[in-house]
């Protein structure tokens, strides 16, 4: 499997291209900003696009879906699909799709969205705004951070640590790097611990 | 993207190494299929998804190597020479640099988070898009480099020179820094806090 990444200047967020090693139907992740380069990438390696998989209904991921569409024609699979004016099927959280003989499971993780998806391929945790080096996504109120941090919490820290992680804005990472060094993560872990310990059914 | 295929050694929690059952460690004839690796990294040919972890290697000339997606992590680099290298989207994570030379190089989304990093030289390098997360880097330069969207967060930073690089949204926040110099870079693009 091949995973490209792809840095749109437009709302600085990232795409990535996953697809055979020979060439083939391959996935493309949060078209945010569809160029010239991305089309070359795409070309080159003599992918064509038969799946598109969105992480969230934000601009800077979907922006470059219309023209994605009359390219390449792909089945596009969201959260939300009334969100969008193209057909989206829905993607609900555990599913395990086969995409053209890649497997992907869809992990929901709401919080930055109520429509926050994560998605497991392979040993790669692509997961939009969920989770980034250094920081958390970013949300609305305290009820929606709590949200957030409850499902990286429980979905995605009881991973496997070496599950490499590529968000949708920023630099690549991986899941033991993030629990040692994201210190919003680790302050809410701390937290999270205290108010564990300070619950009178723990106590009792 | 290179493979995770497991040690097949039980309790063994490395990767195997690419076209092989065991990791490096538990190859037969180790040595002979670490300088084999060696030899075919040091030629001008692109490599893709090389497994090569947990290994220390010493005075090796990797200069003009041409690497992606590869997994290097917890290797101990000592006297290695990766100037001119072009090193797209590999994982040195948890290393160790010691006298170590990037000049010239284009390491652009890379991971080197975790690694202590001494004495080392990364002038005039695209450093794009790279993570530095929780780096221990003491008497390192990496004047003249672009760190465009590089993510330093949590590092302890002693005796390191940004001279002249472009630090436009880098993250420097929750970082230790003792004698770091910023001079002619354009750090108020950076994030500190």
């Amino acid at each position: 499997m091949k995973v490209f990444f792809h840095f749109s200047l437009n709302e600085f967020s990232n795409t990535y291209l996953v697809g055979p090693e020979d060439g083939g139907d391959a996935i493309l992740i949060d078209p945010g900003h569809i160029d010239l380069e991305l089309i070359e990438r795409i070309e080159n390696n003599r992918f064509t696009i038969a799946h598109v998989l969105l992480t969230h209904r934000h601009p800077s991921h979907t922006a470059g879906l219309g023209t994605l569409v009359k390219i390449y024609d792909p089945i596009v699979y969201a959260g939300s699909p009334s969100m969008y004016e193209s057909p989206v099927k829905e993607v609900r959280d555990r599913a395990i799709l086969d995409l053209s003989g890649i497997t992907v499971e869809a992990i929901q993780v709401p919080g930055h969205t109520i429509d926050s998806f994560v998605y497991k391929i392979g040993n790669a945790l692509f997961t939009g705004d969920v989770l980034y080096a250094g920081r958390v996504g970013a949300t609305t109120g305290v009820l929606e951070k709590a949200l957030l941090l409850k499902g990286i919490k429980n979905r995605l820290l009881t991973l496997d640590e070496r599950f490499l992680i590529f968000p949708g804005h920023g630099t690549i990472s991986a899941l033991k790097i993030e629990k040692m060094f994201n210190r919003e993560l680790i302050d809410a872990m701390a937290i999270d611990d205290l108010a564990q310990l300070s619950h009178p059914s723990i106590m009792t | 993207m290179f493979k995770c295929v497991p040690c097949a050694v039980e309790g063994c929690r490395r990767y195997a190494l690419e076209d092989m059952y065991t990791c490096l460690q538990h190859a037969e004839n180790s040595d002979e299929v670490l300088q084999s690796l060696i030899a075919s990294l040091s030629d001008s040919h692109r490599h893709r998804d090389v497994v090569m972890t947990d290994v220390r290697l010493k005075d090796i000339d990797f200069s003009n190597v041409h690497l992606t997606t590869c997994d290097f992590a917890r290797c101990v680099f000592e006297n290695v020479d990766f100037s001119q290298s072009k090193i797209q989207a590999c994982f040195f994570d948890f290393c160790l640099f010691e006298n170590c030379n990037f000049d010239g190089s284009d390491a652009r989304h890379s991971v080197v988070a975790g690694s202590k990093i001494m004495g080392s030289s990364f002038t005039d390098t695209l450093l794009i898009h790279t993570n530095f997360m929780g780096i221990d880097a003491r008497d390192c330069d990496f004047s003249s480099s672009d760190l465009y969207y590089s993510n330093f967060c949590s590092s302890h930073l002693v005796n390191v020179q940004f001279v002249d690089c472009n630090l436009k949204n880098a993250d420097f926040r929750y970082t230790d820094r003792q004698n770091v110099s910023f001079k002619y870079s354009n750090f108020e693009e950076a994030s500190f806090s």
